[in-house]
This record gives C-alpha cells, sequence and structure tokens, in this order.
C-alpha cells in the first residue's frame, strides 16, 4: 500500500522530499483514496496538476479532509459558504485556496468568534469597512482569515491596528481605508526590530535619510508601501540601492528634502534614475524628476517628445511630462508614433548625456545595469 | 508565478528581485492566471492610460493586476478627470 501510493505520488510529480512530507501529514495509505482526493480537488477549483501539487505542498493535510461529501464541513461545503458569503467567482475561489489552503479547513460558517463568519463581521467592525471592501481585502490577501480578531494581543489583529494607529497618527477611518487598500500590513511583524519587521524598516528609513519621528511618518502615512520594500540589502530594487543612485546626482540634503515630499521616488525603478535626471535636466523640467508624475512616465516617451519638440521648434518644452491627451490635442502627434520615430537608443543616449554635459558642466554616464534596463548593449 | 506573466514582466524590463519585491507588495501576483493580468491592463488602458507608463504604473502598484476586471473597470468608470494624471498623482486609486 505504502509503496503504491509513493509511487502514484512520484508519478504524478511530486518529488521525493514532498513525499516525505506528505507522509509524515498524512496517515492514508491507500492510493485509491488519495487519487481521488486529488482528482476531487482539481474538479471542485479548477486546477491543473501543477496547481494541485503546490497546494498539496503547501497543506498536505488537505489529503485527509472530507472533500466531497454533503457536509457543510466538507472541502466542497466550505467551499459553497465562502462563495455565498463573499460572493465568489470560480476564479476567485481558485485563488484564495491557491495562495492561503489553510482556509479549507476553517470553521466556515459557525457564529463562533474564531469562524470565518465571526472574522469577517470583526474585520467589517474593527476596520469599519464594507461588505464590499472587505471582500476585495480578502480576495487580494485571504491569509487575513487565519488571523487572531478576537484577542487584543501585540500580534493579533486589534494589537496591530491599535499598533499602526499610534505609529502613524491615524483616526478610525483613515486607518480602514489603509489596511483596504494594503491588507497585508496585517500581515507584517509589529513587535521585533528584524530587518523585515515594520520597526525594523522605519528604523532604516530614518538612519538612512536622517529622519525625525514626524518625518518618517509623515512619509509612510503619505506612501505605506514604503514598508514593502527592501530596506536592508543592497539588492537593485532595495532602498539603499536607490539612495546611493539618487546620490549620484544630488546632494544629500536635496535628496533627504525630496524623500519626505514626494517618498514615490523609492518605489521607482532605480536603473531609469540616471536617464530621467538627465533627461529632465535637459528639459528645464528638474522638478518633474521629483514628482509622480515624472517618476511614472517613461523615459523612452519623455525623449521622443523632446526630440519632437526640437525638431518642430516650438517652444513647447513643459508639454514632454503632459498627458497624452494633452500633448495630442496640442501637438497633433501620438506618443507612440514618435517612439518609433525616435528610439531611445544607442546614438539617443549619447545625445542625452552630451546634452547633460553641456547644460551642466557635469559628466554622467550610464552604467552597465541602467543600460541593459534600456535595452542597450554596450 | 504564471510563466507568461513572469515573461511580460521581464520583457518590460523588470529585474528578478524587482519581480521578487512585486510578489511581496501584492501576493496574489504568485497565483492569478496570465489572462487576468492582462485583462486588468488592457482596461486601464482602455481608460486612457498610456501603455507606454504601464511598467511605472505596476511597479507602483502591481495589486491591481489582480483586481476582479469587472471591479477595476467599475473604479475606473466612476473615475473623474483624466485616468492618466488621476492614477500617476496616486497609483493606489486602483
Amino acid at each position: 500500500m505504502h509503496e503504491q501510493l509513493k509511487e502514484f505520488l512520484l508519478n504524478f510529480g511530486f518529488g521525493k522530499n514532498d513525499v516525505a512530507k506528505i507522509f509524515e501529514k498524512v496517515k492514508v495509505r491507500d492510493v485509491n483514496i488519495i487519487k481521488a482526493k486529488i482528482e476531487n480537488y482539481k474538479v471542485l477549483l479548477k486546477l491543473s496538476d501543477s496547481d494541485v501539487r503546490k497546494l498539496i505542498m503547501d497543506f498536505p493535510t488537505l489529503l485527509s479532509f472530507d472533500v466531497v461529501s454533503k457536509s457543510e464541513t466538507s472541502v466542497k461545503g466550505k467551499l459553497k459558504a465562502y462563495k455565498e458569503m463573499l460572493q465568489l467567482s470560480d476564479s476567485e475561489i481558485k485563488k484564495i485556496s491557491l495562495t492561503f489552503p489553510p482556509l479549507l479547513s476553517f470553521d466556515v460558517v459557525s457564529e463562533s468568534e474564531t469562524s470565518v463568519k465571526g472574522k469577517i463581521k470583526a474585520y467589517k467592525e474593527l476596520l469599519q469597512l464594507s461588505d464590499k471592501e472587505i471582500r476585495k481585502m480578502i480576495v487580494s490577501y485571504p491569509a487575513l482569515l487565519g488571523y487572531d480578531t478576537v484577542s487584543e494581543s501585540e500580534t493579533s489583529v486589534k494589537g496591530k491596528i491599535k499598533a499602526y494607529k499610534e505609529l502613524l497618527q491615524l483616526n478610525d477611518r483613515k486607518i480602514g481605508s489603509l489596511f483596504a487598500t494594503f491588507p497585508s500590513l496585517l500581515g507584517y511583524d509589529m513587535i521585533s526590530e528584524s530587518e523585515t519587521s515594520v520597526k525594523g524598516k522605519i528604523k532604516a528609513y530614518k538612519e538612512l535619510l536622517q529622519l525625525s519621528d514626524d518625518e518618517i511618518t509623515k512619509m509612510i502615512r503619505h506612501m505605506p508601501a514604503l514598508l514593502f520594500l527592501d530596506t536592508s540589502s543592497e539588492k537593485i530594487s532595495s532602498v539603499k540601492t536607490k539612495i546611493a543612485k539618487i546620490q549620484q546626482m544630488i546632494p544629500f540634503d536635496r535628496l533627504r528634502e525630496v524623500a519626505i515630499k514626494t517618498p514615490a521616488i523609492f518605489i521607482a525603478p532605480a536603473q531609469t534614475f540616471k536617464i530621467r535626471f538627465m533627461l529632465a535636466s535637459i528639459v528645464d523640467r528638474m522638478p518633474s524628476f521629483f514628482n509622480s508624475n515624472g517618476l511614472m512616465t517613461s523615459e523612452k516617451k519623455v525623449w521622443a517628445r523632446l526630440c519632437h519638440i526640437q525638431s518642430t521648434n516650438c517652444e513647447a518644452k513643459s508639454y514632454v511630462y503632459q498627458g497624452e491627451k494633452f500633448f495630442v490635442n496640442h501637438l497633433g502627434v501620438s506618443s507612440e508614433e514618435l517612439m518609433k520615430k525616435y528610439p531611445l537608443d544607442e546614438k539617443a543616449v549619447k545625445k542625452i548625456e552630451k546634452a547633460y554635459f553641456e547644460k551642466t558642466g557635469k559628466s554622467m554616464a550610464l552604467d552597465k545595469n541602467e543600460r541593459a534596463k534600456l535595452g542597450l548593449e554596450r | 508565478m504564471d510563466k507568461k506573466l513572469k515573461n511580460y514582466l521581464l520583457k518590460l524590463g523588470f529585474a528578478d528581485d524587482e519581480i521578487e519585491q512585486l510578489c511581496q507588495q501584492a501576493p496574489g501576483l504568485e497565483i492569478i492566471d496570465s489572462e487576468r493580468a492582462f485583462k486588468n491592463i488592457a482596461i486601464v488602458i482602455s481608460y486612457g492610460y498610456p501603455k507606454v507608463d504601464i511598467d511605472s504604473l505596476i511597479f507602483s502598484n502591481p495589486g491591481f493586476l489582480c483586481n476582479a476586471p469587472d471591479d477595476l473597470d467599475k473604479t475606473l468608470k466612476s473615475f473623474d478627470g483624466e485616468i492618466e494624471d488621476l492614477l500617476k498623482s496616486d497609483p493606489f486609486l486602483i
């Protein structure tokens, strides 16, 4: 029985370690029962073989559950209850199950405070959100259904809401809207000072940018996504790398000022900072580099628009950073057309570097990674 | 992450560790079908957000790729003003 099951699981695509993990967590050894359960999960959740492998490896105990009986405690019964309670489509049911498989083990419908029904009620009350907002939160971050919404401990939802309120000085309505947009913040460690905890990240921002408590609070309130960023490593997307890149262009004091005013600068890709900065300097629109509009407008588009404006001798350099509708209405040509005509290629980069030097008297050149980001090769 | 979605992000110029960061910000990205993400991108573009700037929107708020397309459509329909200006000043409106 044991060998037959092992062979079936290996043939189904599980690795040797996976099979050992399954055997440790699941007592059933009848291959036909396991085969039927796997097939039932595939049908119920519309899963591919690789999906079902992921589901089971994330939560092997699923293979011990009653999957398809008519009872409301079977997986089928729970899925029906989730669907009705949260108005979920089949693809949303699949998504939340794969993201957080333990929810298939929860008490969904009882009136207890610890049931899914009780937790949804608690989130609504604690965060003062509508059914629609709660539904969206759970679909985007289903692990919420695994959190303690009852106790007042520091690691519970109540404890974390209290901590975020104090930390960011937010009122009830604002705290609700914070978690409606970023539900995964409720999963963050609010107690320790490890590099990945909220306290650890705040400490890192304060040290890296020499910020006061008020300044970091203001920045995070303005851009809570800062808490998702890597503040400790030296990776390309880390805050440290971005600060180092920006410091190649502006002095630290100015960087500090920009970061407080436009924290969005840290959620822009670091490898495009330099080319955007040079372009903004050439256009005479330096502030555009430091506002969210400038940071979210493709450097390829800015270059193509600038070339067009220069070629037509019109005095409309400031149009470079305008919205597409405005640009087309005033200049009669779309940015996509211009980007075909004026690609940001090797020749263009050389022109930009030269123009930047002529304008500022300072030389700046793209490094290997920055060139790679633009699809260029030295 | 769905292979097609990962390839699309790589093609847009995202580095591997940037993709990792996107998944940390929007855990649903690991699970969703690429079709949903592409549908959401098409919806945002259909409301006037420039296709060429879509990488910055994904970088700022990857969560919108995981939205239910019907909900995203309704949200965008409810906005007054230019979608491009609105989303560039606050990418988390969706």
